[in-house]
């Protein structure tokens, strides 16, 4: 609490402070391992592959559109393997954070209408969740780029930039969307329309160069198109991303962020009493 | 006598009982193509607490009775800031520890020792907290080797016993309990309440919610009796208990 002594510099840092320590769970930190460890170990203890599902199944999406797109219709892109699963693999990331996090107010209301939890927390839980099963990827990423030929080297540390950036972006979306969820049940479906029509509108399957000029400007408004083209460049060209898509996709990620701290303390919307 | 470690002032909680509550977008758009754009429409204000006060002082243990749908839990959910008022003030003066749920967060497919991890997590505790209470919890649980089995294979009794055994360590000094001991066996109710107030006795203050007369009469001393959505009695525990029995016995709903 800001205390009455102080001047209005030092109370301004502090709500800032307080603000950003809560959105990131940051005194709830043994509370967020243990229901991380929750979530990974119920997810996949009981199944075979475990925790290679997460990655497995948009694998095998990506190397569909792989046939499809390269084989098929002949896509004039290089290192097409490459491409496609450092679209693909984040982009899986992004809409599951999305989805489930959508869901973590409704979903655990028995767990929220119980113990006085700040709301964030569980979405905060799903999107580290998340994000460990998306670190698993950077290996792969960076095994098939270098089976086909493409340089490794400082570049592909900003791999870690742009996941950090969906991170964010997911995370805030998400808190946003869960609380809609408590007011408006059927959101999860539309957002399931939503995400299908999202994925096309990103550069996933195809490149951002492709994307006729006079419409490029609409693309770079959609959150996560610089993020999943800039991972394009690191591991397809081998090369630096552009300044525009760092800069841009750090933007969306602040945006987000500031947007999932305005809801965050959001009680007096009554989410609680409408579970 | 000292100042009130809780106070509870001219306290009314109201829901939102919608008539027909526009849940989904379809409903929603079917009301407006009706000419119906006033989405509250349809509300209607639901009383679960009406003007209730009390004060509640360090070291008491207090225990709430009330009819079911009387707004006992509501209230708790109240004071344990779940619930934010829709008119009044609460103001606690202590960190609350609300046992509303026993074994929150429980997953079935872990075992009972790391849920107690997961647990104590949710109930607010650090690792270190968590590490130093893990023998009584092992040992207050009486599960034995069963420990590190998922629960999934608990009986409801023993993941009562695994539940109760961690939120009796939290070190808050108020406790609010919901009927949480309606489960288990008449054994092990006993033991719970005996270790209730044993921590009552160390000094922590104590709010109860029962149904069993004969637990009030034994550890409280003193009974706040809900009815209706208004304080109809607060008291010495015999009084409440009466006037309990009476609402019970002679006015069935």
């Amino acid at each position: 609490m800001p205390g009455l002594m102080g001047t209005i510099e030092e109370i301004f840092l502090k709500v800032i402070y307080q603000t950003f320590f809560d959105y990131f769970c940051l005194g709830k930190k043994f509370l967020v391992y243990n229901m991380v460890g929750r979530n990974i170990k119920s997810k996949y203890d009981r199944s075979f592959v475990g925790l290679g599902w997460t990655l497995l199944s948009p694998m095998m999406l990506a190397f569909i559109y792989y046939l499809v797109f390269k084989k098929v219709m002949h896509v004039q892109i290089d290192n097409y393997l490459a491409f496609i699963l450092s679209g693909v693999l984040p982009w899986a990331f992004f809409s599951q954070c999305v989805m489930e996090g959508m869901d973590s107010i409704v979903g655990n209301a028995g767990l929220v209408s119980k113990i006085p939890l700040p709301l964030q927390v569980l979405t905060f839980v799903n999107a580290v969740t998340n994000l460990i099963t998306l670190s698993a990827s950077i290996p792969i990423l960076i095994a098939v780029s270098l089976f086909q030929g493409v340089p490794f080297g400082w570049h592909t540390l900003m791999v870690v930039y742009f996941y950090l950036v969906l991170f964010l972006v997911a995370y805030g979306l998400a808190l946003v969307l869960s609380i809609g969820l408590v007011f408006f049940r059927d959101l999860r479906h539309v957002m399931a329309l939503i995400m299908q029509m999202w994925f096309f509108a990103t550069p996933v399957v195809y490149s951002f160069e492709m994307v006729p000029e006079k419409y490029r400007a609409v693309i770079h408004l959609n959150p996560v198109a610089d993020a999943v083209s800039g991972l394009h460049t690191i591991f397809t060209d081998g090369r630096m991303p552009g300044i525009n898509a760092i800069l841009l996709s750090g933007g969306w990620a602040v945006f987000f962020t500031l947007i999932g701290m305005a809801f965050m303390r959001r009680r007096f919307l009554g989410v609680l009493e409408k579970l | 006598m000292s100042e009130p470690i809780i106070e509870v002032k001219n306290l009314t909680k109201s829901f939102d009982h919608w008539m027909d509550q526009p849940h989904s977008f379809k409903n929603l758009l079917m009301r407006i193509s009706k000419g119906e754009w006033n989405p509250f429409k349809g509300r209607k204000q639901f009383t679960v607490l009406n003007d209730v006060s009390f004060d509640i002082y360090p070291g008491e243990f207090v225990g709430i009775m009330g009819r079911n749908g009387a707004g006992k839990s509501t209230l708790l959910k109240l004071i344990s800031g779940i619930y934010t008022p829709t008119s009044g003030t609460i103001e606690a003066r202590a960190i609350i520890a609300p046992l509303i749920e026993l074994g929150a967060g429980f997953h079935p497919d872990l075992s009972g020792y790391e849920n107690i991890f997961l647990n104590a997590a949710i109930l607010g505790f650090g690792k270190k907290a968590t590490e130093a209470i893990v023998p009584s919890i092992l040992e207050f649980s009486e599960l034995g080797e069963q420990i590190y089995k998922p629960i999934r294979n608990y009986s409801s009794g023993m993941l009562a016993r695994l539940g109760f055994s961690v939120a009796i360590n939290l070190e808050a000094p108020v406790l609010l309990v919901d009927e949480i001991l309606a489960v288990g066996d008449a054994g092990f109710q006993l033991k719970c309440l005996a270790k209730i107030d044993e921590m009552h006795k160390s000094g922590r203050t104590i709010v109860l919610i029962t149904h069993s007369p004969e637990a009030i009469e034994r550890y409280c001393s003193r009974c706040i009796v809900i009815e209706n959505s208004r304080k109809v009695y607060d008291g010495d525990a015999k009084g409440g208990t009466a006037r309990y029995k009476d609402l019970v016995f002679t006015d069935p709903l």
